[in-house]
Parts: structure tokens; sequence; C-alpha cells
């Protein structure tokens, strides 16, 4: 080995071979400096080839160690025992480094005799630890400035990582208006997990001011003091990440106006000025020349235009942009029904600066697409290809049909492609469209008619031949055959030979096989062509497993509440999927802000990796407030009935807006669990509500038990009559059967009262009902629910909920009564197509059987006699008042105003709730048409409601026969008998209320947000009577009237009805 | 990319030659590791505070190979150099002024690592080992060293190639995949260029006249020569469309050098 050969320096051997920024700037060069250009390290005295073909006596490793199951050492090629072998050696050393847990590695040889001992020594690379940042009060920014590290956990270290991670952190501050920012980088390696931990502690500084705006350019078009006006750029004012490109949005939005299409406004550079704490900027403006659009033949509202044309969006003019907008114009008039528009387009820039695009349109005949038939389809369903086609018949949603020859030759070729991917390799697609424009050529037209017949032919379908699974490991060869759907005999399918080819490499990713390649090949039969045979080439790669799993970040939460959830162990194969799921589950536990489950050492070519879990806690106490309202007719007004006397307005409530404000406390991670601990408050005109509630979502460790304990007051309006307070205690059991059925088994405490000051019924039973009454007992409840896609926006399935509560003695309850409370929706979807109607449905049953004595008895408003009132008047109910049945309102029957349904107090005419109750409704939820500005994102709905509240279970089944009030003209008798006696009408509800009306709901990503309008066909009517005198006259002279529901009603909300 | 060609003004034939250089002994880089971009620590000693930690090596035995360069997680070993060295017994000619290199060996193995990554990507260059014994035992009677060494006879031809450290297969596989990345080069950069007649003119002209008349010879006719200044034309070209993809390779990638000294490259 010749040790003097001449040294030729390196940057005059390599000419231009320079690397650029990048590398170099990672490696910690300078720009421009070739990796080359360093000098090398020098020629060794030794080489491996003096010790070629000596016995190898030991082979050693230093600096990185690999335990003796690690698979990595059946792979190195040179062997204790065996002649050395230089090119062996070699393959070793490359094989080692390639485990990616080498900085670097060397060789050495020791000579013993005729034997060698082969030493690979290197230096053990580190890896990404945690990353944190600290000093930065915002999350948003602590974010931006975690990800502009650029310090992936799990990756490579390097200490010029961090130095860089300073640099780009800088960088996003700067975006941000922090010019002066101190930065600190601290350092922590990690030996155990070979890895280094960075944080960054971030001192902002002062944040940047708007200081002198500059302008160049020389026909700019805008006076300075406009442009900092429409740019908001006034100066003092904060820059942040949105200053600069607000001013540049605005300003070409203020030239677009101008027609000043081709603006150019630029920032040239922003220089901070440390002293003033002042951003200055420079831009260049040029208005450039005015650009009309101008179209001829066809008339586009200006806003229309905007659409079309996107010069306006892009501000500037352009070959292509200019070409779009005859594209957009003629996909617009064809969806008009101008199937055969033309457009056309020049520029015009004549002398003098201005310019002008203009389009010249020839619309062509209107015409409407009658029909499109699909013959010759037999192995699909004349539906399924339906869907498929682009070309559509006319409709109530698009008037005119969509066609284009375009789509048609589309049309033909994805049914033909359909039919190939299925095995049909001869089918072949034609069409036949016919058009009455050309049937009647020569006669003007005003619309013309076209038809569109797809034909056809199907031929003959391949079948599976040989199905092969080759290069598969013996031990895995029947698992991952069990996987495989393609079977000889079986129609072929493209679509099932890619769904096999997911299921093996999803096999092979679970478990630790992530290089894994599934190749599928296929070949017609050469015997017989109606088979295909079909193989499964696999390379599997190789398998890794997991060393160590590093878990970081716990402070308060318990170890043994986060190993429940990690799916990722110590010497298992290195599941991606259980990975991701780890930290799914553990973002799910709502206890980490921040959930990092990832590979250390990711792109090495090791047996064994270790699993990085790092868990940043979130802040463990939480305060959120809100403010909301609901807009409805029926909204309770307080204290109604003795301000207005007589009338009858009070009784239905008045259309208003009911505003609200909450706040929530919470606390999670109680004694370092998921438990949590919440506090919920409500203050609003018509609920006050206080409510602290214990939450274990994991009851004593089972996923399909959770616990809640809460107990709390409020005080709740939700019917014009009276206004409840409620002092609750609630114990819950809530055990999630499947995953369709909940069971919920609760039992509570809750002192019931009514503020006798709202109550508006008959004034000998205020004293009685207003009596705060404890209830008692246990409950459970059902839920069935089958609804997809979604509860909020169902098309097929059912829900079903089935309640139960018993309030007994017993248990310590004041009143006695059991409830049963059933409500059944189902959901159908019918149509084609886009046109996909649904058909909702909603059912509620409830009854109240109460026992013991009624303590109403005794009142004279409910005294026996003729008029039997204890069974007649339904404020003589046992039940307490808020523990009654009531219906009405925007998710029950909409003919109501809120629990405005159901008989009422025969004195004052108010809603009293009743023991029974049936409200059946019918929705037809149409599908959303395009409209003006919300596109397809609003849809409408047929409605109709039907039901009432009774005051006996046994006059529920035969009121839905009837559709006016049983004896309506007693409602209508307003006589006192005897003259002076307490005030009493006679009036029955047993009767179904019907109402039709129509909705709308706009989707949003919070659920639709619902208008509903109705008309109740059958309202009923009842008595009201004014408070009465000593002497039995009414109050200030007032008479008595007759009330009657309100036919319309309107409700504003959030969610579907039901 | 130190092809040269222009500064040693060896004709077409040293275009040619340099090219074949680059595509030398590659067997031993055809181990590509695909173990990314890893660093190897060319920060110095202040960015090695990890790694210092943990170099706890003995001194037993002698040094017999290290790491030169990792290019893109590829290592460039001493032992590669020593390789490179002796194989440039085998292309006459490779070593300009007929001494080698250590530090342009170096150049030529990592370039040579770029190619072959990027020769992986289209494995579709195949060269039989048939067809690598024929381009050797043409060799065989190009080498001048060779001659001298009785290569005429099997014997006197085995005693070369071994006197290079080299067995005979070793040699035919190494040329081999020399051949393939000499042809994945020309079929990537060849194919898209075309010479002109007025280009071969102006060669003729403003080159090879000045330059034979320097030599106070006569110039051939362009008629002649004209075949073979248009070879010249598109070797240039070739070199300088390969030089040019080095260097975006290279920038686009990751080159680190061990640098002399360092605990760690």
């Amino acid at each position: 080995m010749g040790g003097c050969l001449p040294r030729v320096g390196w940057a005059q051997a390599t000419g231009g071979a320079a690397s650029d920024a990048p590398s170099s700037l990672r490696s910690g060069q300078t720009p421009g400096q070739t990796p080359a250009q360093t000098p090398t390290p020098p020629e060794l005295a030794n080489s491996l080839r003096e010790f070629a073909g000596l016995r190898v006596e030991a082979i050693r490793y230093e600096g990185v160690n690999f335990d003796k199951t690690d698979a990595l050492r059946k792979e190195l090629t040179q062997r204790q025992g065996e002649p050395l072998d230089p090119l062996k050696v070699q393959q070793t050393t490359r094989r080692l480094f390639a485990t990616g847990r080498y900085r670097t590695i060397s060789v050495r040889a020791g000579r013993t005799g005729d034997g060698v001992t082969l030493i690979f020594a290197g230096v053990a690379r580190f890896y990404v630890g945690r990353v944190q940042v600290n000093g930065v009060k915002t999350d948003q920014l602590t974010s931006l400035l975690e990800y502009g590290t650029k310090l992936d956990p799990g990756a490579p270290f390097t200490n010029a990582q961090v130095a860089a991670g300073t640099d780009s952190m800088k960088q996003v501050l700067a975006q941000n208006g922090y010019y002066e920012p101190v930065i600190t980088a601290k350092t922590e390696r990690d030996n155990a997990a070979q890895q280094v931990n960075v944080t960054y502690t971030v001192a902002l500084g002062p944040q940047a001011r708007v200081g002198a705006v500059r302008l160049s350019g020389p026909n700019q078009g805008i006076t300075e003091k406009k442009f900092l006006k429409k740019g908001k750029l006034k100066r003092g004012s904060k820059v942040n990440r949105d200053t600069t490109s607000t001013a540049l949005s605005n300003l070409r939005t203020y030239y677009q106006k101008k027609d000043r299409l081709e603006a150019t406004v630029s920032l040239q550079k922003s220089t901070y000025e440390p002293a003033t704490k002042l951003l200055n900027y420079d831009f260049q403006v040029e208005q450039g020349p005015v650009v009309q659009v101008k179209v001829e033949g066809a008339r586009f509202s200006k806003s229309r235009l905007h659409l079309l044309v996107p010069v306006y969006e892009e501000g500037t003019v352009d070959n292509d942009l200019v070409n779009e907008g005859t594209y957009n114009m003629r996909d617009y008039l064809q969806q008009q029904g101008y199937f055969d528009a033309d457009v056309q387009v020049q520029t015009i820039e004549p002398p003098g600066g201005s310019e002008t695009v203009l389009y010249t349109v020839d619309k062509g005949n209107k015409h409407k697409v009658e029909s499109v038939e699909i013959l010759g389809n037999k192995y699909f369903a004349t539906d399924l290809l339906r869907e498929r086609l682009r070309v559509q018949k006319a409709d109530s949603y698009l008037r005119n049909g969509r066609f284009s020859q375009a789509l048609v030759t589309s049309d033909e070729r994805s049914i033909q492609a359909l039919y190939r991917a299925n095995g049909f390799s001869n089918a072949t697609v034609n069409s036949d469209v016919m058009d009455s424009e050309d049937m009647d050529a020569g006669k003007p037209v005003k619309l013309a008619h076209i038809r569109v017949i797809f034909k056809i032919e199907e031929g003959t379908q391949q079948q599976f031949g040989t199905v092969d699974l080759t290069g598969v490991n013996p031990s895995r060869q029947q698992a991952l055959h069990d996987l495989i759907g393609a079977k000889a005999g079986q129609p072929f399918s493209l679509i099932t030979l890619s769904g096999d080819r997911d299921a093996l490499l999803a096999y092979y990713l679970s478990n630790g096989f992530d290089q894994a390649k599934v190749e599928v090949r296929q070949k017609v039969e050469a015997a017989d062509k109606s088979k295909t045979n079909v193989g499964f080439d696999v390379q599997e790669g190789k398998q890794v497993f997991i060393g160590k799993v590093l878990e970081s970040g716990l402070i308060h939460v318990k170890q043994k509440v986060v190993d429940l959830q990690t799916k990722v162990h110590p010497g298992e194969p290195l599941d991606q999927s259980a990975l991701l799921e780890t930290q799914r589950n553990l973002y799910n536990l709502a206890l980490f802000n921040e959930v990092i489950a990832t590979v250390q050492n990711p792109t090495g070519d090791a047996e064994q990796k270790n699993v990085l879990v790092q868990l940043t806690e979130a802040k463990r106490w939480d305060v959120t407030y809100g403010f909301g309202f609901e807009a409805q007719t029926g909204t309770p007004g307080r204290g109604q009935y003795s301000t207005q006397e007589g009338t009858t307005k009070a009784q239905q409530g008045k259309a208003g807006v009911s505003p609200r404000v909450s706040i929530d406390v919470s606390r999670i991670g109680v004694f370092g669990t998921q438990n949590s601990l919440a506090l919920h408050g409500t203050y609003g005109l018509l609920e006050k509500i206080a409510v602290l509630s214990f939450q274990n979502p994991h009851l004593l460790g089972t996923r399909k038990f959770a616990l809640q304990v809460s107990g709390g007051y409020s005080n709740v309006q939700d019917i014009t009559t009276f206004a409840s307070s409620k002092l609750q205690g609630d114990v819950r059991v809530t055990h999630k059967a499947t995953r369709k059925d909940t069971f919920i088994y609760n039992f509570e405490y809750r002192r019931v009262a009514v503020d006798p000051n709202s109550l508006a019924i008959s004034s000998s039973l205020i004293p009685l009902l207003s009596q705060p009454v404890r209830v008692g007992g246990p409950g459970v409840t059902w839920f069935h629910d089958t609804r997809s896609p979604s509860p909020l926006n169902a098309v097929k399935g059912t829900y079903t909920s089935v309640q139960g509560f018993f309030a007994s003695s017993k248990f310590g309850s004041q009143t006695d009564f059991s409830r049963g409370d059933v409500t059944n929706s189902s959901y159908y979807q019918f149509g084609k197509g886009l046109n996909k109607y649904v058909f909702a449905r909603n059912t509620r049953i409830g009854v109240i059987d109460s026992y013991g004595s009624n303590p109403n008895a005794g009142s004279p408003s409910c005294a026996g006699g003729v008029l039997d009132l204890l069974n007649t008047n339904a404020s003589c109910n046992a039940v307490p008042l808020p523990e009654r049945l009531y219906a009405g309102g925007a998710t029950s029957h909409r003919g109501f105003p809120i629990n405005g349904a159901g008989p009422r107090d025969l004195q004052t005419g108010f809603p009293v709730g009743g023991s029974a109750v049936l409200v059946n409704s019918f929705e037809l939820r149409m599908p959303p048409p395009t409209l003006p500005y919300v596109g397809s994102s609003v849809n409408f709905v047929l409605f109709h409601d039907m039901g009432n509240v009774f005051q006996h279970v046994g006059d529920m089944f035969p009121s839905i026969a009837r559709f006016h009030q049983p004896n309506e003209k007693t409602c209508e008798n307003l006589a006192v008998s005897p003259p002076g006696a307490v005030a009493i009408g006679k009036c029955d509800f047993n009767y179904f209320s019907h109402a039709v009306g129509v909705g709308a709901r706009y989707n949003t990503a919070v659920g639709p947000i619902r208008l509903d309008l109705s008309y109740n066909l059958n309202p009923p009517k009842y008595p009201v009577f004014p408070p009465q005198n000593a002497d039995g006259s009414f109050v200030k002279g007032a008479l008595p009237k007759v009330g009657q529901g309100s036919h319309f009603n309107f409700f504003f909300s959030i969610g579907q009805s039901f | 990319m130190s092809l040269g060609w222009k500064r040693s003004g060896l004709g077409w034939a040293g275009a040619v030659a340099m090219l074949l250089v680059l595509v030398g002994g590659v067997r031993a880089r055809g181990q590509t590791s695909g173990a990314g971009s890893q660093g190897t620590g060319s920060q110095g000693a202040a960015s090695a505070v990890p790694a210092e930690e943990t170099q706890q090596t003995t001194t037993d035995g002698v040094l017999v190979d290290q790491v030169i360069g990792v290019v893109n997680g590829d290592l460039v070993l001493e032992s590669d150099v020593d390789e490179e060295r002796r194989f440039a017994a085998f292309q006459p000619f490779s070593v300009p002024g007929g001494r080698f290199s250590r530090e342009r060996a170096i150049e030529r193995l990592v370039d040579r690592t770029l190619i072959l990554q990027q020769l992986k990507l289209q494995p579709d260059q195949a060269v039989s080992t048939e067809e690598a014994r024929v381009q050797v035992a043409q060799l065989r009677k190009d080498i001048p060293a060779c001659k001298q060494l009785g290569c005429e006879t099997e014997a006197g031809w085995e005693k070369f190639v071994r006197d290079q450290g080299f067995t005979m297969e070793e040699l035919v596989e190494l040329w081999r995949e020399r051949m393939e990345v000499l042809k994945f080069v020309e079929m990537r950069f060849r194919a898209g260029i075309s010479i002109t007649p007025e280009e071969i003119k102006a060669y003729y002209e403003k080159t090879l006249l000045p330059e034979y008349a320097r030599q106070r010879a006569v110039a051939p006719k362009l008629d002649v020569i004209s075949d073979r200044v248009q070879e010249v034309l598109l070797q240039q070209q070739v070199s300088s469309l390969l030089g040019d993809w080095l260097k975006s390779l290279k920038a686009q990638g990751t080159v680190r050098m061990a640098r002399p000294g360092e605990v760690q490259p």
C-alpha cells in the first residue's frame, strides 16, 4: 500500500461540483463550500487485504452494542471462524452502518498467530428526543415555533440542528412581529434512551409596530394616505403575521374595483429599527392598465362574471386565465341548457394603455335532456350505472339536465372501465344522441330536446383461474392465504384484487414489515381464455421488532392510565397501526395536549427499533364561557297572567329570543386519572342552572362502564304556565353494551318547587301545586342507535330510547308515580343519483301512573260535583307539575309552542301537562338544490306532526281518530254558574292536533342550523277566566274569553328535529 | 465533476476515457444501505456532545478500514479507495500523468455512489457477465503495462490481475457493473443530444485548426474528420450534462466527508 501518493487539492479537482446551501448548511459548512473541499482523513498505514485469508478468531463490537438475540448478527457476512474476506468485511461494515445506529465506524484488526481478531468500532448515534419551547404564552405561537425548530423526534441528532432550530425560530418570530427575541437552547442527553432532549426558552421581547411605509413605482395610482388606509397599515399598530398579507390582499381588492386587474403590489423589504421598535416597509406599486372584461352575446351578473373569469381572482391577465374564463362560461351556459354554447375570447389593447378582454358568446339553442337510457346491461343494475353518469336527465333540481359530447364520451369510458374492471374484457359501450333540433332542421325551436341512449355489449365475463401467493414465509402462508378474496372460478374483478393486495399489505404492516411490497400479476390462461390466472408476488422485507417503548412527559397523570391505552410493547413486531392507535387512544383520554408516537431511527435498516411516546399534559383547569339564544314562538314570559288579565296572548307565550350566558369550569385528571370534575352554569331569562358533576369514564377500569355523580340547582321556565326550580342529586352508571346499545342506570333525588308567583293556574290550586316536593327513585334508560352515516345526518337506520323512572316513598320520595317514555325514529332513503330523499319518522309515547290519594282533591278547583273536576281539570293531576309529561316545540310537536300541547287549566287557559303523550312526526328531507351564495349547503324539509298530551293514559289511543276537540262548543261556554261561583270552564283536550310545515337546514360543521315554519290545522280552543274578586266578579272588570292556540309557529335552532 | 477534459486537452479519446474513469470499480458501493441521510457529524467537536461521551473504543489491533465520506447514507470507505487504486491498472486512460491521486479517487467514488443510487431507481440497465468478459478480453490487449508483463499468455494475464489484488471473477464483476453505470449515463444524456453541422464546423475552425497550427501539423479536411469531431462534441456535452446533474444530486442530497483528525465523521 503506497503511502506517499501525491495529494492534490480537492478544490482543484472538484471543478464545479460544489454542493449548494441545503446540505452544506446542515453539515455546518459555509454556503458554497463543497463537502469534498474539506481535507480527507490520511491514508491508513495498513489495509484489510494484508489480513485476507487469516482465520477470524473473534469479532468484537465496540461503541455500539447489539443484543445477542438481535437478528442483525445473522445478516453479517463476515463470520467468526471463517477466513477473513476483505469484501465480506466491507459488506459487514456497510450493513452495520446501515442500521442507523452509528455516527461513524472503523475496522481494526489484531493479529494473533495465524488468526486475526476483528473489531468493528463505532460511535453510537443519538436521536432527537423531546423538543420543548418554553416562555411563549400563546399555544398557537408555541406550536409554530416547535414546528419551526425542524427537529423531528426520533430522527438522528446533531448539535448543528439545535443552532439551526434557533435560527428558524427567529424567522418564525420575525414573521409574527418579534424582532428582538432572546432564545436559549439547552440540550440534555439521555444515554439509556440514546436521545437528546432539546429545550428552547424564548423571551419574545417587544412586538414591532408599523413604522414608515414607503411606496415606489412610476404609476401607483393611489396616494400614500389611501394606501395606508386600504392596507390597514396604521402607524404604531402592532405587526403580526397577517399584517403584510392583509395589506396586499386589501390593496388588490382596491385596484380590482378600479378595473386595474393587472395591478401589482409587492413588499420589497421590511426593515426593523431596534431603537424605535418600528418596522418600516418598502412597497413596489404599479397600478397597470385599465382592464375591462366585456361579454357579447350573453348577459352575466357582475358577481357571476367575477366567478367565471379568473382574471379577477388572480389579478393578472394572461392567456391561461383568459382561456379558463371561456371554459367556465361554456360550462356555466351548458348548465343553463345551452349545450352547444361557443365562447371565443380576444384581448384588445388599443393605444392609450387600457386593455379589454372581450368574450364573444354564441349560446345556441337551449336544450333539455329529455331522457338518458341505458340498454344492454345485465350484470350491473341500471341504477348503479346511472349513478356513475355525468350526463343527467332534466328534473326539478337540474332544470335542463346536463349534457355535452365530452360528457357522453366520458360516460362511455367510465361504464366500459367498470365492466373491464370486473372481467368483461370485451365490453363495449356506444351511445346515440338524438337532438330534436337536428330532427326539426330548418324550423326554429325555442327549446330543443335531447335523448341519450347508452348501448352496452357486455360480452363474456372472465373468471379467476389459479390464484398464487409467492414470496411468503411458510409460517405465514396460511394466514395470508385466508385473507385473499380472489378464488378460482369466481368472477374476475380488479376491485377484488386491489382489496386483496391492500389486505396483504395491511397484514404485513401490522406485523412489523414496513418495507413489504405486494405486486399483482394477471394473465389470461392460454388453454381457457375465459380464465385469468392471478398471482400475488410478495417481497416481505425485514421484520422489525420494538426494542424499548420510551415514554416521557407524565407529570400528574398516572402511568397505569397511559399503559391501558398503549398498544405497542417491547419485543412485539413494530406495528405502525398499533402506534397510530396508541396515539389516538391517548388523545381520546383528553388529558394530553400533544401526543407524539413515532419510531426512533426511522430510516435505519435495523432489526430492532425503539418507539417514542412523548406526552404533553393538558392544563388541568379549564374555564370556558359562552353566549347563546333560541328564537321561537311560545317563548314563556313571567308573570304574564297577573298583568294581562283576561287576554289570551299570555297562554301562547310570545315570539321572541331567549338569550343566555354560560360558564363551564372543569378540572381534568382528578387523582391522576381520567376522572374529571365539572361545574356548569347557565344564566338566562328562562333558565338558571348550576350543576357540579364528577365523571369517571372507565368505572373500575372497564371500558364499557362509566360513572357520573352530579348535583346542583336549576331554575327553568320552559313552559308559559310556571317556572320551576330543582335541587337534585344523581348517580348514574352508563353501560355501553354494544356499539348500538347503551344502558343508563341511575338513582336520583330531586326537590322540585314551582315559583308561586309564576304559576298561572287556578288560584286555589297555587298553594298546593307550588309546594316543594321531593321526588326520588331509580331509573333506567336504553338507547338503541343504528343511524348512519351519523346521528345528525341519518339517512337510514333507527333510533330507540326507552326510559323508565320510579318515584316511590320506599326510596324517600314524597310522591309516588312511575313514568315510561319511549321514542322511536326511523330513516329511509330513496331516489337516485344526486336526487336522494330521506323519509324520517319519529314516534313518542309516554305514560305516567301515579299511586295513592290525590293531594289536590280538597281544592275548590278540583271539587267533585257534576263537573267531576278532579278528573276533568288537568290542573288537578296528582303528579307534581314539573314531573308531568309535556309536548310541543322544535324537537317535539311543531304545531305548538315549547311544551304548549295538551290539556290546559280550566280557569287560566295555561297548559298544565298530562299523564300521557303521543306524538308522531313525519319528515321528508329533500336533496339540496344549488342556490346562489350558499351553493348546495341548504336543504329543505316538509313535515307533518300530530299528537297531543292527555290528562289520562286511557284518553291517548281513542283520541287518535279525533280531529276536533270532543264537545268543542263547551270550551266556548264562558258562563259562570251559579253567578258569583268560582269560574271554571269545561273543555276536553282529548284529540289529535295536526300540523304541517316546511323547514330549511343549513349545514355547518357543528350540525344543521334549522328553521321550521308550521301551520297547526286544528289548534285547541280553551276558556280563559280572569282572576276573580271575593264576590265572584272579575278583577278590573275584565271579561272571560275564548282562547285558541296559534295556527302559525316558527322555530330556529341547531340540529335536526329528530 | 473532475472530468478535466477541457483542461487536459486530451481530445475526444481523452473525454471518453475520463467518462470511463468515473464508472470504474463499483462493486462495493453497489450495496447501498437505504439508511437515509444520517449525517456523519462534520460539524466538528463542538457538535459531537453526545457522541464524545460514548467513545470508548480500545486501541487493540491496527486500523484497517475507516469512513471517508457518507453519500446519502452510503459509505465511502478507505477500502474503496484502495480498490480504486488497484483497479486503476485496468484503465490505461484513467490516471492523468500516470500518477494515482487519492483525492481524485475519493471524488470519483462520491460521484459514482451518487450515480449508483440513481441507477437503483431505474434498474433496467442490466449488462450480462458474458458481455463484461468480452470487454475484459479486449482490455487485456489494451493495457500497455500488461503487454510488458506477458499478458498475451493466460498465465501472464492471470498474474497481472492477481498482482492488482483481484480474482478474475472480481475483475469481471467490477467491469460488468462499470459497464452498467456507463450504459446508464449514456442512455440518460446521450440520447437527447444532437450536434449540428454548424457546431462541427465551428469546432473545427476555432479549436482544431489553431491547435494543428500551433503544433505545425497539417490539419485533415473537415469532411474527413467531421465524424470524430461530432463524437468529441457529443462527449463534451455528455460530460457537461453529467457534471451539472451530479452537482444537483449533491445539492439535493447529503454528502459529508470525514475530516482528518476528527474523532468521528
